[in-house]
């Protein structure tokens, strides 16, 4: 049997973010009942089987990473926790952080007290992207649900390649050539705008500021778009720049601009046949001005994010020069030389979607709260995470930072909530 | 174990055998499921059947797999029976070439022309094995197929160079040495038939270098020949040079029609 597996573009790419987050992402989910410890066993080690890359260390070798499976049990990756303290230790599970060289790669931390069951996943954003990380849950709990209530065993998960180029797989000839040529480094443009942190400091923390916002209030806000013909995200990132302008004091005529992330499934008809694997890329939003009121902050956003949803290939900017850069190169020197041609966006946001609760049931036990958000940024870089359950938006930012700093996102997430509202007023 | 057996007999009762193949990849998966299944026993999974269906569940193709397995195996043992062969009859064909020149020598008094016998022989050995493992090379990873390449190559060049020798020695045929640039000029076309039939990426560049060479060994033959004279030939070249700029003036229109394209999408 292999116990290698080849490191893939993303893989690579996500490793030299090491620099830049934590690479870990959180999902946690709050349930009602009981979860039964057994079934989930069974569920996970099926997955971990299915999916060798999580339970394999990373080696970035000088010449070409690869990933080493290890021999795992099932209490390298699965904790329970009993205690009136589940809510605050599931919090504390959440800012862990797997070193790329673990032996395995995700961690899954149950934390009960009488009345909740809270599930908490973290795993390293160099196996899977937020996209494969739902993917994943909602097979989970599918799996679970068949197992426990009709006995059938928890192997459906999807197998295949991990490889960057899958993404190409459903086009064209004449479209898969010239998507393999588009060498532009769109990363270059960063915006040089920053989320107002404190320096650097040795106390520095992890930490996760999660603002909820009522389904009331999200439900106004999306009967506004629609009149105005603007989806959620539109929102959202107007949304994020009007608050950014009025926290971080920008002045309100200087341009701005915020990476949003794209799933690149957006090019696949169907993923079935895929292994888990990252296919996120980003773009850079940018806006020419505050505007004066949020609803032209949403008509900028609106215009500018047009743009990009006409491109056929939005998101493939910068692919095929990432993978010549990998090819030719020694990884060690092909990193440098990435390093220095690659900007990260100080400020970006990832809409991560809808959590749907018949999808997140654990047999008969639905869920009463869910939220996943990205990696702990460090700073200056900054990342908005949103997920929406139950008609209700989860906000999230995970920052390594100072008390100071957290009253400051926590500042910008009540500036964030207002700008809502007066969305919802139609003001 | 019971059901890992029957589930590779069940799957692979039709698959055709020889030569023990298929008992051998039969005990090959066999041993891969049950170090699976040993795998997610250590690692806390208590489950008989779900051992026995997610180790299963990995091996949904073994048809398919063990059909390429075959081949891959035949491949094997023909290159091993090749190699035993040419191990054999290499040293027997060059002996019986070198008696067959001594005979050649003595009894017909050709001593002159004999020893190309044994050339002869040598360079089809060499031109046998070079072409067995052309086809090797570029079966494997497209950095290989450069290996097969040049021994294609090398092979086109010793016939060239052995048709030059036997004309020199047996006929009076003063342009003989036209053979030569008629082996580079094969050369390149058989090389472009290799890229062509490969699909090697930027195979256009090796064209638009190979078409002037072609050209200017045509000019070389041709005004040796005395069928165009060597004043007039050179415009062969200059024709190869406005055959190279046709052809990229078509590959730079096609792949501007793409890009043109993706304006109009982007204007939307």
């Amino acid at each position: 049997m292999k116990n290698k597996l080849q490191a893939e573009l993303w893989d690579k790419m996500h490793y030299m973010f090491r620099n830049y987050n934590d690479r870990m992402v959180h999902l946690k989910i709050t349930y009602d009942n009981p979860i039964d410890l057994e079934a989930l066993k069974t569920v996970i080690i099926c997955f971990f089987e299915k999916a060798p890359v999580l339970h394999s260390s990373f080696k970035p070798s000088k010449i070409n990473p690869y990933w080493e499976i290890n021999k795992y049990t099932i209490d390298d990756i699965l904790s329970v926790y009993d205690g009136d303290d589940a809510e605050l230790k599931s919090d504390e599970f959440l800012t862990q952080y797997i070193p790329y060289d673990a032996k395995i790669q995700m961690k899954i931390g149950i934390f009960r007290n009488m009345n909740e069951n809270i599930l908490c996943i973290i795993e390293n954003h160099m196996c899977m992207d937020g996209g494969d990380m739902k993917y994943f849950i909602k097979e989970l709990c599918r799996n679970y649900t068949n197992y426990k209530l009709s006995g059938i065993s928890p192997i459906e998960l999807k197998v295949g390649s991990r490889s960057y180029d899958l993404v190409y797989k459903d086009f064209n000839e004449a479209e898969q050539m010239l998507a393999k040529k588009l060498y532009k480094n769109l990363s270059a443009k960063t915006d040089q705008h920053k989320f107002p942190l404190e320096p650097d400091s040795i106390k520095d923390f992890s930490f996760i500021v999660k603002k909820k916002i009522s389904s009331e209030l999200f439900d106004s806000v999306r009967t506004v778009g629609k009149e105005r013909n603007a989806t959620v995200n539109d929102i959202l990132t107007a949304v994020f720049f009007f608050s950014l302008y009025e926290l971080a004091d920008f002045d309100k005529n200087e341009s701005c601009g915020i990476s949003c992330a794209i799933d690149l499934r957006r090019h696949m008809e169907t993923t079935d046949n895929t292994g888990l694997t990252n296919q996120t890329a980003w773009m850079q939003c940018v806006i020419p001005k505050r505007g004066e009121s949020v609803f032209q902050t949403i008509e900028y956003v609106k215009n500018e994010i047009e743009k990009f949803k006409s491109d056929k290939f939005m998101g493939l900017y910068g692919i095929p020069l990432l993978k010549i850069a990998y090819t030719i190169m020694p990884y060690q020197i092909s990193e440098n030389v990435i390093k220095a041609g690659y900007s990260n966006p100080y400020i970006a946001m990832s809409n991560i979607g809808i959590l749907n609760p018949e999808d997140l049931a654990l047999g008969k036990n639905k869920p009463v709260d869910a939220f996943m958000t990205g990696a702990v940024k460090y700073k200056p870089f900054v990342l908005l995470s949103a997920t929406s359950f139950n008609k209700e938006l989860t906000l999230s930012m995970c920052v390594r930072g100072s008390e100071k700093d957290k009253n400051t996102v926590e500042r910008f997430f009540e500036l964030y909530e207002n700008n809502l509202k007066k969305i919802a007023e139609n003001k | 174990m019971g059901v890992f057996n029957n589930y590779i007999d069940e799957r692979l009762k039709n698959e055709k055998d020889s030569y023990g193949i298929k008992y051998r990849y039969q005990r090959h998966i066999l041993e891969e499921m049950t170090k699976k299944a040993n795998s997610a026993a250590e690692a806390g999974l208590t489950d008989s059947k779900v051992i026995s269906d997610l180790v299963i569940s990995n091996y949904k193709n073994i048809d398919n797999d063990y059909k390429k397995y075959y081949i891959k195996e035949i491949r094997k043992i023909n290159s091993k029976k090749f190699r035993r062969t040419m191990l054999i009859i290499s040293p027997l064909a060059v002996l019986t070439s070198v008696a067959t020149m001594i005979l050649c020598g003595i009894f017909l008094h050709i001593w002159a022309s004999a020893w190309l016998i044994p050339l002869g022989v040598i360079f089809s050995l060499i031109i046998t094995i070079n072409t067995a493992v052309a086809i090797d090379m570029t079966r494997r990873n497209v950095w290989f197929n450069i290996i097969a390449r040049i021994l294609n190559s090398i092979s086109i060049m010793l016939v060239s160079v052995f048709s030059f020798l036997v004309l020199l020695m047996n006929f009076n045929f003063k342009d003989i040495w036209t053979v030569i640039p008629m082996g580079v000029a094969l050369l390149f076309i058989a090389d472009c038939f290799y890229i062509h039939f490969t699909k090697k990426k930027f195979r256009i560049v090796n064209y638009l270098i190979y078409i002037p060479s072609i050209f200017t060994m045509l000019f070389v033959i041709l005004g040796g020949f005395k069928l165009i004279p060597f004043k007039y030939g050179w415009l062969l070249i200059i024709a190869s040079l406005i055959l190279d700029l046709i052809l990229a003036l078509i590959k730079i229109n096609e792949n501007r029609r793409y890009y043109r394209s993706l304006e109009v999408q982007n204007e939307k």
